[in-house]
């Protein structure tokens, strides 16, 4: 039996991710935050987050290979990761459909507010991920998050991860045949328990 | 007699089974295997789980099949079929007991919100349904559904496939809401348009947090509603997951919901046969009826239900080509944007209906109209009149719109009855019905009422009741017989006596006239007085929207006057607004330099009188945007700023534009622009269209997820000898790799930009773009280049 958890996160429990914010408004440097504040309100008030997550084994095989509930996989750098724990964390969180349509109504509307409101959307995902990563973590010690799509921990991981959380049912997240998750501001991780 | 399901509900509450999950997991079933793959493997244990559930006293079992579709296994047909097979075993010594086949989520998203089409998804759903009708089950369960469009294209799916009962639970959470948005009454009112037998809730919550949702259903649903919600939430505990109301808990709260209303009652995740046995136990003597049949009219959208007949509410007129010259141009162009952006302004003007009409005689009106119908209930949370007189446009829109919509329109014309009732029947929708027959427009106010009522007894004949029928007695201009706004009025009262609602196209008062506003105002003014529900109008008129709101008040229809007020400050601040625009600006260099469009706009209408087109442009636009390029370039500006400014740039460029000859008007640089097939991801292709149409571009926007030769098609089609194509995702470049392959192959000498997070120089010269560009200001200069 794997232990599952899942709830809500109200949005004035998240902070937007500052670094996130910069690097999606391709900013360097100092930059002054306050501009975008009408359209981080909007954003705000399409939020609907919502988390799920469950700790499972992780088992090793040779060369990299390991299983972490959902069928074997190689990945080097999730391996060097986990440091050998011998537990995961596996979490997701969504901001919820109000966020797409708000982006896609955006779009029809102004590529300037579009691409800001796009970045802050993206920035209080990364925050929920940060407030869901407390959340289940509790007193645990786990090992930095790390996220299907980067390095070897390949993209295609998300199917498995999202139907190992059951997360079309509890969260309303599925995935297209190239891996994009909808909603769109969805995003799944895990975390070795040391 | 073989035994009814629907004639046995008429009579007495029925009661679901619960968990399927939760109790097979005890059974064994290990932690992430599909449990419809045990129909096969351990049909004896399935069997059993459907004989305890029967044993408890549930005489409706769900078939094993919640997961099951084409897609997500390549013997679906097997699976299916040994679910059925299950459940009817289990069932086949008992009289009472009914079998339902079971409809999941298909587990993709539909479009726009996701990748999959809405008739591929129909026909995902009917392969499932047309094995389960040949199978032979009591009736169709579709359940855990998340989103309204999914539904739709499962009830679809059932209804065209098969003749059984329809049966329809959705997920709502705790905003009392779907995930996609729908409230209960959005939602009742599609379902029921749609003519589902039985309709409600399951899952995500627990018993308590579904009474709130429940007495939504009980005060607008007129078909039985079933109640099958989850023991509460799943939590943690020692390692083992639990859920948080026990067997008890959960049935003190079916009892409650069962004296509320709730004819069917069932559970869902984490409940077990001793929760639908303690469940029966407390409510199996309560005195039982069928919910009242609801006297509303009512129209949807994704995301709520409007009822009509409450007080006055206006349908925007504005997305309709009679009479815009700028819109029929958008029109022939396949300029969706220009008709979204009407869409959404009227939103904010205060409409509470968009009518959406796309009547053109040089277009295809039903490829168009499904079009229009799609993209903008993508954009907007108002439910839309589809407007045509095509019945195949409307065919081709109803199916595919997200809601219960108005239907405009069907008139006292036997053939019109007959084309536009059936799809009512099929489709669900209110009807907008124009009193004028084969004989034309009766010239007194009894004669129109004598149309009304004809329609009303035809739609009968079709299941289709008086509440879904709204009568437009129809505005014949004072100019030609000042007679005609009296016979429109009397109408609307002995309408409106005879307890039909009412619609109006309100601006035909005046046709003719000058000054058209001051008699369409007061006529609306009288209309509203004699009981007129729908006004089809412009929101954009100041006269019509004070008249309004004013009536409202005087109706004493608006509570302590807080719709005026709040429309009256809106007002101030809008001329407030003016004012600070009228004061002199830095000049249209530096409104462009600083991004700001209003401004822009304001100077260069103003520059126009004393300056040529062309010297506006090459003086203040160009060294404008040059000078923003510069300053990104430097790091000095950055992205949010430069696209602020290309907006200026492009709504200055528009004014300049349109005092320019026509000859002059274009530059002739043109790109054809699209995210490639699979990728959803326009954010950086919208960011070069913006830019390139600030530097006097035509753009060809084909968006996001476009097949090759869609993209190859467009660039022919224009001539265009420049293609910009996006990817953000590694895996979509082979997409993008098989479009530069079939432009190379069937238009050599068009050359292929490319961009995108995943890509670089190299990436872009394997797969044999022309050109690779960082940014967009590095697409614009390539652009640029290739045009020098």
């Amino acid at each position: 039996m794997i232990p599952v958890e899942y709830g809500c996160i109200p949005i004035e429990d998240i902070s937007i991710n500052a670094y996130e914010l910069k690097k999606r408004l391709n900013i360097e440097g100092e930059a002054d935050f306050s501009q975008f504040e009408k359209i981080a309100t909007k954003v705000k008030a399409e939020v609907s987050c919502k988390y799920v997550a469950v700790c499972t084994d992780v088992k090793y095989g040779e060369d990299d290979n390991l299983d972490i509930g959902y069928g074997p996989f190689k990945s080097r750098q999730l391996c060097k990761n986990l440091k050998g724990a011998k537990r995961i964390i596996v979490f997701a969180v969504t901001l919820g459909t109000g966020v797409d349509r708000l982006l896609m109504r955006l779009s029809s509307l102004s590529a300037a507010e579009y691409f800001v409101a796009d970045a802050v959307a993206s920035a209080i995902a990364e925050g929920a991920m940060d407030k869901a990563e407390e959340i289940v973590k509790k007193d645990m010690k786990t090992r930095p998050r790390f996220s299907a799509g980067f390095g070897d921990f390949y993209i295609e991981n998300q199917k498995g991860i999202l139907k190992l959380l059951n997360a079309e049912k509890l969260l309303g997240i599925t995935v297209s045949d190239s891996f994009l998750m909808s909603p769109m501001k969805s995003v799944t991780a895990v975390m070795g328990v040391e | 007699m073989a035994k009814d399901i629907l004639s046995v509900l008429k009579e007495k509450r029925l009661y679901f089974d619960g968990g399927t999950g939760t109790v097979l997991q005890g059974m064994g079933l290990p932690a992430g295997m599909s449990p419809e793959l045990w129909n096969i493997e351990r049909p004896d244990l399935i069997t059993r789980l459907h004989m305890d559930y029967i044993e408890s006293g549930s005489n409706i079992i769900k078939t094993n099949t919640f997961g099951i579709n084409a897609n997500k296994f390549d013997n679906y047909e097997e699976l299916i079929r040994a679910g059925i097979n299950c459940a009817k075993r289990a069932a086949e010594d008992h009289e009472d007991v009914f079998v339902a086949f079971d409809m999941g989520p298909c587990g993709r998203m539909l479009k726009p919100l996701g990748d999959m089409d809405f008739e591929d998804a129909v026909e995902l759903f009917a392969k499932n349904v047309r094995i389960a009708a040949d199978c032979g089950v009591d009736a169709i369960l579709i359940e855990t559904m998340n989103d309204s469009y999914e539904t739709k294209a499962a009830v679809l799916a059932a209804k065209e496939n098969s003749d059984l009962p329809i049966f329809v639970t959705n997920v709502y959470d705790e905003s009392g809401k779907l995930m996609t948005g729908a409230n209960p009454l959005a939602m009742i009112a599609m379902l029921e348009g749609l003519r589902v037998d039985a309709l409600g809730m399951n899952c995500s919550l627990g018993p308590d947090k579904m009474c709130g949702i429940l007495e939504e259903f009980i005060r607008h649903a007129s078909v039985p509603i079933i109640v099958n919600p989850n023991a509460g939430l799943p939590v943690a505990r020692d390692g083992k997951t639990v859920f948080t109301t026990d067997a008890e808990e959960f049935s003190g709260y079916m009892l409650k919901m069962a004296k509320m209303g709730a004819s069917i009652l069932g559970g869902c995740c984490g409940t077990t046969p001793e929760y639908i046995k303690k469940t029966i136990e407390k409510t199996n003597n309560l005195p039982y009826s069928l919910p009242d049949v609801k006297n509303e009219t009512v129209v949807s959208s994704y995301t709520h239900g409007v009822l009509i007949g409450k007080k006055p509410l206006l349908i925007g007129e504005r997305i309709n080509p009679t009479g815009k010259k700028k819109f029929k141009e958008a029109l022939k162009a396949d300029d969706i944007n220009y008709i979204l952006g009407e869409a959404v302004r009227q939103e904010e003007a205060g409409a509470h209906i968009l009518d959406v009409n796309v009547g053109l005689p040089e277009i295809d009106e039903p490829s168009v109209l499904k079009k229009a119908t799609f993209e903008i209930q993508a954009v907007t949370n108002l439910p839309l009149q589809l407007d045509s007189a095509d019945g195949d446009a409307l065919d081709g829109a109803m199916r595919i719109y997200n809601g219960k919509p108005l239907v405009n329109s069907v008139n006292g014309e036997k053939e019109k009855l007959d084309r536009i009732l059936p799809l009512v029947k099929k489709y669900g929708g209110t009807l907008i019905a124009l009193t004028i027959d084969e004989e034309g427009i009766p010239d007194t106010a009894l004669g129109r009422v004598a149309i009304a009522e004809k329609i009303v007894a035809e739609a009968k004949k079709y299941g289709i009741s008086k509440k879904d029928i709204i009568v437009d007695p129809l505005v014949l201009t004072v100019s030609s017989d000042t007679a005609n706004a009296r016979i429109t009025l009397d109408a609307l009262k002995l309408l409106k006596e005879r307890g039909l609602a009412t619609s109006l196209g309100v601006s035909n008062i005046s046709f003719g006239l000058p000054c058209r506003e001051k008699i369409n105002s007061t006529f609306f003014a009288l209309a509203l007085e004699n009981g007129l529900d729908l006004a089809i109008m412009n929101p954009f008129s100041r006269e019509m929207m004070d008249t309004y709101y004013a009536f409202n008040v005087l109706n004493n229809s608006d509570y302590v006057c807080g719709e005026y007020i709040e429309y009256a400050n809106g007002l101030e601040q809008s001329n407030e607004a003016k004012t600070v625009a009228s004061e002199p600006s830095g000049g249209l260099k530096y409104s462009v330099e600083k991004g700001m469009k209003n401004s822009a706009v304001n100077d260069a209408k103003e520059l126009i009188s004393r300056e040529e087109p062309l010297a506006i442009i090459n003086n203040y636009i160009v060294p404008a945007l040059n000078y923003v390029g510069e300053q990104f370039d430097k790091k000095k500006l950055f992205l949010p700023q430069l696209l602020m400014s290309a907006e200026a740039a492009s709504a200055a460029f528009e004014v300049v534009k349109g005092s320019m000859p026509s000859s002059e008007q274009s530059s002739g640089k043109k790109i054809v622009l699209a995210t490639v097939k699979g990728d959803i991801h326009d954010i950086g292709k919208n960011i070069v269209k913006v830019i390139m149409e600030s530097y006097g571009f035509t753009v060809y926007d084909l968006g996001k997820d476009v097949a090759p030769q869609k993209i190859l098609e467009c660039a022919l089609e224009n001539e265009c000898k420049l293609v910009g194509l996006s990817a953000l995702m590694t895996t979509t470049v082979p997409a993008m790799e098989e479009t530069i392959k079939l432009i190379k192959e069937s238009a050599p000498g068009t050359k292929v930009m490319v961009g995108g997070a995943v890509l670089n120089a190299e990436y872009a010269g394997m797969i044999n773009a022309d050109f690779y560009a960082k940014d967009a200001m590095e697409a614009v200069k390539l652009a640029e280049a290739f045009y020098a």
